[in-house]
């Protein structure tokens, strides 16, 4: 029960902590300017994109069809449960935006190796989808 | 468990600390659920006609509503999940869950990141599964590289605590894993995975004078813990060799190979195999079950050693439709646990199961919502006659990603 208390205080603590960060980014997800891409990537860099925001991966795609070269950002801690390699081919449906020359595209769903991973419902809002110890209650009950 | 159990096995007195718990925790999620930045409903209706996983099988199926959100405070991320499940048959094992936590992610440099979290759960059962109430607090830590663009290695370790309303289930449990893969210009992935593992039962064993001459607890059929006409018993708990808060650790360590193939742009194959090896201790019970989406702490992965290769399809259809088909086949052993005949007689020889598991899932996205379907089959091949089954499972549900709060 110490284990349990001390745990508790921990979580207490953070959760105060993490009241006084309550800045919104400076970009956001405009469904007028999704597009969907379909390329490979060829690079993959973990950046925080915008002050005290936590990392995106960053995926730099090549698309098959123009030679066009997105930065696309992947939302934080969804990454850590799925892997991606320079190499593999990608279709990316997201919002496009440009900054400094630079085409850079917020990520709404992602399909590669026969998968689809859906980061962002059609309007933009992010979906329950995230780092390792989120939704692990499911009562499955197989030992596996 | 059951019903013997939770009558002669006395509770903690810690209703101070649940209460306090069940404050903050309310508190916690009403106050961020007003800001979340996503909140997310889902209902599954599932069915089975094995809901216990025995020879006895027994029909139920099982209505689930459940909500999470997630709500961001640069860079800390609090997200929560409730879900209460309703058994039509088995009234007594409905039970509401929930958990709360905070999540961190850091970039360390351009190919590290960390990821931290502490997570808090509650699980609380009808009367007769009372015995299973729990709570529980648990943290995580992880780290991810890129060796190269190519190859990923991950190492993450988890902590859990769990504190439940019958002592002789709370345990500690240690799970650390490191896995390494690499990527190839053929679309195919390699990866090996090497997972250490530790659980300590607390106190697992029964108070000394709480047991039958023979030394045992007993479990009976009936009580919503199984079926009403089965003739056995089950042992559960045993008498403590040396001590009643003697404790009983299980230490386990697994090697996992995994290759990946994409086939064209729709499809991906997986294949892979897993040797578990028992490195210390055994399970402290003298029987153990798993049931059908009702957790039990006696059957996890700590609990056995072995082997398990599966198989898995992943098409990409049309309508923007997933289908994942798979299969599994798994031969394990039970440290500690002696199979018995169906008179509860112990049959001198270690627990052996081997099964093999077919899956399918179907998953379409709507523009606000998904849909769910899934069905799997089970032939559970056991030394123990009460765990020699099959099993159906069939799965509907449908998950709403609601506007909340603003874009970002």
């Amino acid at each position: 029960m110490i284990v349990a208390r001390t745990l508790l205080a921990c979580l207490a603590f953070v959760t105060g902590l993490a009241a006084s960060f309550g800045q919104q980014p400076d970009h956001f997800y405009n469904i007028d300017t999704e597009r969907r891409v379909e390329g490979t990537i060829k690079q993959l860099i973990f950046e925080s994109r915008y002050e005290t925001s936590a990392p995106f991966l960053i995926l730099l795609v090549e698309e098959n069809r123009t030679g066009n070269v997105y930065k696309v950002e992947i939302s934080p801690a969804w990454f850590f449960n799925h892997d991606l390699h320079k190499g593999e081919k990608v279709k990316i449906t997201g919002s496009l935006y440009t900054k400094d020359d630079t085409l850079f595209i917020i990520a709404r769903q992602l399909q590669v190796g026969g998968e689809t991973f859906t980061l962002r419902d059609s309007r933009g809002f992010p979906s329950w989808r995230g780092g390792q110890m989120k939704g692990k209650v499911r009562r499955q009950g197989r030992g596996m | 468990m059951g019903m013997v159990l939770l009558r002669t096995v006395p509770k903690k007195a810690n209703k101070t600390m649940r209460k306090t718990i069940l404050a903050a925790v309310a508190a916690l999620i009403f106050g961020t659920l007003a800001r979340a930045d996503s909140l997310n409903l889902s209902l599954f209706q599932s069915s089975t006609d094995n809901l216990f996983q025995t020879a006895f099988a027994e029909k139920d199926q099982i209505s689930s509503l459940s909500f999470s959100f997630e709500k961001s405070f640069q860079p800390f991320s609090f997200f929560s999940e409730g879900s209460y499940s309703y058994l039509y048959e088995n009234t007594n094992v409905s039970y509401y869950a929930q958990d709360v936590g905070l999540d961190y992610v850091h970039s360390l440099n351009e190919k590290t990141a960390l990821y931290l979290a502490l997570k808090a759960v509650g699980t609380l059962y009808r009367a007769d599964f009372a015995d299973f109430n729990f709570f529980s607090v648990g943290a995580a830590a992880a780290t991810k590289t890129y060796f190269t663009q190519t190859s990923i290695m991950k190492l993450s370790y988890t902590f859990d605590y769990r504190n439940y309303n019958n002592y002789i289930f709370d345990f500690t449990g240690h799970l650390a894993t490191f896995s390494i893969d690499k990527f190839f210009e053929t679309r195919t992935t390699l990866k090996t995975e090497l997972t250490w593992g530790y659980k300590y039962f607390l106190h697992p064993f029964a108070a000394a004078g709480s047991l039958p001459e023979d030394g045992v607890f007993r479990q009976h059929g009936g009580h919503g813990m199984g079926p009403a006409y089965y003739s056995g018993s089950r042992t559960v708990a045993k008498q403590a060799s040396t001590g009643e808060n003697q404790g009983q650790g299980l230490q386990i360590f697994s090697l996992t190979g995994l290759i990946a193939q994409g086939i064209g742009d729709r499809i991906g194959l997986r294949i892979s195999g897993t040797r578990q090896w028992t490195l210390s201790g055994k399970n402290p019970f003298a029987s153990i079950e798993e049931f059908y989406l009702v957790e039990n702490p006696t059957y996890d992965v700590f609990a056995w050693n072995g082997t398990a290769v599966s198989a898995q399809l992943t098409i990409e259809a049309p309508w923007n439709t997933q289908l994942k088909i798979g299969y599994t086949k798994s031969s394990k052993e039970f440290p500690g646990i002696e199979a018995m005949n169906m008179e509860g007689v112990s049959l001198a020889v270690t627990r052996q199961d081997t099964r093999n598991q077919w899956e399918a899932r179907l998953e379409k996205n709507f523009p606000s919502f998904s849909f769910y379907f899934s069905y799997s089959y089970v032939d559970n091949a056991s030394n123990d006659p009460l765990f020699d089954w099959k099993g159906n499972f069939l799965s509907a549900g449908i998950g709403w990603n609601l506007a909340w709060g603003t874009l970002r």
